[in-house]
């Protein structure tokens, strides 16, 4: 089981990942933004971060550079609607480390989580 | 002979340079329409892909089969995830009515007539009312002057109503939180100027209100500004960056004009930062009659 922050704009996202998270035993800490994402994240310690791209107030490359300013090792993945080169491009360059491109299918985004944390 | 060949030959270079002329133009219209349909599904697939909808029902669809146990022929599932299921097939019932508004919306005739100041004013009225439900997902208020102005403007009723809805909306879902929306009207001897001004939600890392090099490009069809989808927006009338673009379509067949740009307001001592001092204008101009 791991601790997992995942920051994500839609309600309703929020609540699929954190089903999801859920489903696979692991522990969940919701952000409904960028900036919430990086007061979540200085609170408490996380195995995970998963964050959305397309946010307001702090999208998630703002988020992503927030967070490896602190922690150089905490692994972050993408989920997103994006799925073009020159964004995982971007999101490489600002420190995350895999990408999913919503919407995702609930197995093999848990069996993604369980590599990563392996 | 000789003088008509001569004559020919001088042509020859400006057929060539019509010709360069001519590809260069068939070759502008093909990257806007590649452009164009670029944007198109990209849109489509970014709204179907988040928050409420298809998307979610595919999600959804999986989880409801992972947790799933069968029992002869039939098979139990978790109800809370049968309930998103459902919450989520409605929404994307709801998405693809949107594709239907957007297709009627391009087909539609607008009959314009001359109008005076007390029937837009109701017209407008009637805007504001039915803009209700989107001020109060994030508390906004309005503040309305009165719509007055000697003579008559050429609109159409209908289409005025549309081009306020829109307009009010974008005002609801770009603009912070408890903000003020103000709805100004002034006018001169020929036109008659209806502005929608709202404060700039500010974004890190996206892009805030509306800058010069925007203020063309918002009213192309299917382009956004940003990425981001608010799902308590979802009972709009169209999305998918199509709004301005069909309210633009509307305030041209009236003769009239549709603008969206920034202004810098003097700050007052309770505003601190430069961002509060911005505002974003969206303002329909119509000619008087006669």
């Amino acid at each position: 089981m791991a601790k997992i922050l995942a920051v994500d704009d839609s309600e309703p996202m929020r609540q699929m990942i954190s089903q999801t998270l859920i489903s696979g035993e692991h522990e969940v800490v919701l952000a409904c933004d960028g900036e919430e994402g990086v007061k979540k994240f200085a609170e408490d310690r996380f195995d995970l971060v998963i964050t959305d791209i397309n946010m307001p107030v702090l999208d998630g490359f703002g988020l992503v550079r927030e967070i490896r300013q602190r922690d150089n090792g905490v692994p972050i993945l993408a989920l997103t609607t994006e799925s073009e080169d020159e964004k995982r491009r971007s999101g490489a360059a600002a420190g995350v480390d895999g990408w999913i491109v919503k919407p995702f299918k609930p197995a093999q985004f848990l069996a993604i989580i369980k590599q990563v944390l392996s | 002979m000789n003088e008509n060949n001569a004559v020919l030959d001088k042509k020859i270079p400006l057929r060539s340079e019509l010709g360069q002329g001519l590809k260069r133009h068939e070759g502008h219209e093909r990257n806007m329409r590649v452009h164009f349909a670029r944007s198109m599904l990209r849109n489509i697939l970014h709204s179907a892909s988040q928050g409420l909808g298809i998307g979610a029902v595919l999600t959804y669809a999986e989880m409801l089969q992972m947790g799933a146990t069968r029992d002869k022929n039939r098979v139990q599932v978790d109800a809370g995830i049968h309930d998103a299921l459902m919450e989520n097939a409605a929404a994307g019932r709801q998405w693809l009515a949107a594709f239907e508004n957007i297709l009627s919306a391009f087909e539609k005739q607008y009959a314009c007539e001359n109008i005076a100041a007390d029937i837009l004013s109701r017209e407008f009225a009637a805007a504001v009312n039915d803009a209700e439900k989107f001020r109060g997902i994030k508390n906004q208020w309005l503040s309305m002057d009165p719509v007055t102005f000697s003579g008559r403007v050429r609109v159409s009723r209908e289409g005025f109503r549309e081009i306020m809805d829109e307009l009010l909306l974008n005002a609801f879902k770009y603009s912070p939180p408890s903000s003020r929306i103000r709805i100004l009207c002034c006018s001169t001897e020929k036109l008659v100027s209806f502005m929608i001004v709202n404060e700039v939600e500010t974004m890190r890392g996206g892009v805030s209100g509306v800058p010069p090099e925007y203020q063309k490009k918002v009213f192309e069809p299917f382009f956004r500004l940003n990425n981001t989808w608010d799902d308590r927006f979802r009972d709009q009338r169209f999305g998918l960056g199509i709004g301005l673009t069909l309210a633009e379509n509307v305030a041209n067949a009236c003769g009239g004009q549709l603008y969206t740009y920034e202004i810098d307001l003097p700050v007052t001592d309770t505003e601190k930062s430069a961002e509060s001092a911005k505002r974003i204008v969206s303002e329909l101009v119509l000619e008087k009659a006669g």
